[in-house]
């Protein structure tokens, strides 16, 4: 800071310092410019300015740049130091620690920006805090949905039992984020929040899902975002609800193409028929902030369909016995078998359509 | 929209959002065209730079905010109890260009920056800089948008005034620029567009400098106080 009140200085008194240094050059304003380039730079550190006035100009911009990765990890403090090379000046982390500028800055700007930093960096502390705890609830609710898919007809109620268990401790994670999330903050940070509200609506209506083979209604899923005694924590919106089982609808291909593999053929049916409906209804919606998971769904319904169209065109020509054993094999191999061995098994049988999955 | 098979009830809520969007949206566009009036107004300033102009062109312009205090109020009462972040993006743009045009004003008046009870004042809506309060207000990232837009018409203000024979406003706007370039760095700024907004003030400086050489250097003014080793030939 002090360095760039020197460098405002210097260079109102501009025809002085370029004497000083090179003296022939002080009227060319094209050597002034590459001089000048720099001033605002060199106010990350202070204390090497006066040597910058020494060191010949031509020097000033290779200077920048050894200083520049010092100012790089100041900025990396923050965790978020993707910023390129260039103007490094203001990224220290610290900013406002570092002594005021005692001359020159008028006392109201002074105190009119040292109340900004406050209030911005509470802001930005805030959005750190949510970003880390969204993350955690996405990572949780992604286990919770690989849990699900590993279900088979023997171990059902312990995976059942599980995912109820897991889906409460992902609550504990809103409940804990619910805190930064009050009044105003809701909206203000709710971009942050998003990624972890849609993958727990996803995981919540999965689960949903398996349970009872039907479609978890917004009502519904808001009222298990409760804390032990009952209490709403947050609400859930619209908007993170249609994006969630959007792709829900991801899952359910998965699903559909891992039952297709067990040959239970009717089920896989009517899990292609509830994806049908949910599609229906999304292309009716319309909504521009579904727009970009439309095409993912549109696709996973066209596998889904494919995978049915194969059954009923080259699994017939299979006896049932075959899906059976198939059936019987995966439950003995480790209930928690991961679902896309089962499938590349089945895979033989279904020929060509479990290619692009 | 009878034909849906799961969301009827969503379908409503979302109806209901787009038509409260329709109204923001006609709303801001109204508040955006009242402060382009103001801006045309300011704009005169770089026509005419003697200070006597440039006072009349400020209260003027300053007599022109009620009917952006207006506006504001009319865009401020469709907006629902602590939502005002679902729908801001609507209007940052336009609300950053009217704090712009305060603090242009002020500055213009006072040769100073404008301060938070003055921008409550001139847009009658109320400064909320950690943007708790529940209905509308000014955040701290659109007030701050709005500064950094001033150093930019200031520059243009600069060159402007030595073509017009000024030659003692440049020093004082230098200074100004400067000293908001180093409040700027006292905040810990993230990659957003604030910072990019804010890295571009380097280059407002090496403007204002090059005119301050430039006149410095021809001898047509000296700094108005000499802050020591002024070359005062």
């Amino acid at each position: 800071m002090e360095g760039l009140q020197q460098d405002s200085n210097t260079s109102s008194d501009v025809s002085s310092s370029q004497k000083r240094e090179s003296p022939s050059d002080s009227t060319l304003p094209s050597h002034l410019k590459k001089v000048k380039l720099v001033t605002p730079q060199d106010s990350t550190t202070p204390v090497d300015t006066p040597m910058e006035i020494d060191t010949a100009p031509g020097l000033s911009s290779s200077n920048d740049q050894q200083r520049s990765p010092q100012g790089e990890y100041r900025g990396r403090g923050r965790g978020r130091g993707r910023g390129r090379g260039g103007g490094g000046s203001h990224r220290g982390r610290g900013g406002h620690h570092r002594h005021a500028p005692a001359r020159d800055m008028p006392a109201d700007i002074l105190n009119a920006f040292q109340t900004f930093s406050t209030s911005l960096d509470e802001m930005h502390d805030r959005r750190e805090r949510i970003i880390k705890i969204s993350r955690d609830i996405t990572i949780a609710s992604k286990r919770m949905i690989f849990l699900l898919h590993r279900i088979t007809n023997t171990d059902r109620d312990r995976i059942l039992t599980e995912a109820r268990a897991e889906q409460r401790k992902i609550v504990k994670l809103f409940e804990q984020v619910a805190v930064e999330l009050q009044g105003n903050n809701f909206y203000k940070h709710h971009r942050s929040i998003g990624p972890g509200y849609e993958e727990y609506v996803e995981a919540a209506s999965f689960l949903v899902f398996i349970e009872r083979g039907d479609l978890a209604t917004r009502d519904e899923l808001q009222r298990e975002l409760v804390d032990d005694n009952g209490n709403q924590i947050l609400p859930l919106t619209e908007e993170d609800y249609l994006l969630g089982l959007a792709d829900l609808t991801g899952e359910l291909m998965r699903y559909c193409i891992n039952i297709v593999g067990k040959g239970e053929h009717e089920r896989a049916a009517e899990v292609r028929d509830l994806l049908r409906r949910i599609r229906d209804d999304y292309e009716i919606i319309n909504s521009p902030i579904l727009r970009k998971k439309m095409g993912v769904m549109r696709g996973s319904l066209q596998k889904v369909e494919l995978a049915c169209y194969a059954i009923k065109v080259r699994g017939s020509e299979y006896p049932p016995e075959y899906f059976q054993t198939h059936d019987d094999w995966s439950h003995e191999g480790g209930g928690g078998g991961n679902w896309n061995g089962e499938w590349e098994g089945g895979g033989d049988g279904a020929g060509g359509y479990g290619d692009d999955y | 929209m009878t034909d849906l098979n799961f969301f009827q009830d969503i379908q409503a809520t979302l109806e209901h959002e787009t038509d409260v969007r329709e109204n923001i949206r006609t709303a801001v566009r109204e508040l955006d065209r009242t402060c382009r009036t103001v801006a045309a107004i300011l704009n005169k300033v770089h026509t005419v730079t003697t200070p006597t102009v440039i006072a009349e062109v400020s209260t003027t312009a300053r007599g022109r905010f009620p009917d952006i205090h207006n506006d504001l109020k009319k865009l401020a009462a469709l907006i629902p109890a602590e939502q005002y972040y679902r729908y801001n993006g609507m209007w940052t743009f336009v609300l950053q260009q009217a704090c712009y045009l305060a603090a242009y004003t002020t500055y213009l008046h006072y040769e100073r920056l404008v301060t938070v009870p003055e921008v409550e004042e001139m847009l009658g809506v109320p400064v909320s800089l950690r943007g708790d309060l529940p209905t509308f207000h000014i955040g701290i990232e659109d007030l701050l948008h709005g500064i950094v837009s001033l150093t930019g018409e200031l520059t243009r203000l600069t060159v402007n005034c030595v073509t017009h024979g000024d030659f003692q406003r440049p020093f004082r706007i230098h200074q100004f620029i400067v000293d908001l370039h180093s409040g700027f760095q006292l905040l810990n700024l993230k990659n957003d567009t604030l910072r990019k907004r804010f890295d571009s003030i380097k280059y407002d400086i090496k403007k204002t400098e090059e005119v301050v050489y430039d006149i410095s250097v021809r001898k047509l003014a000296t700094k108005p106080e000499a802050g020591g080793g002024q070359p005062t030939a």
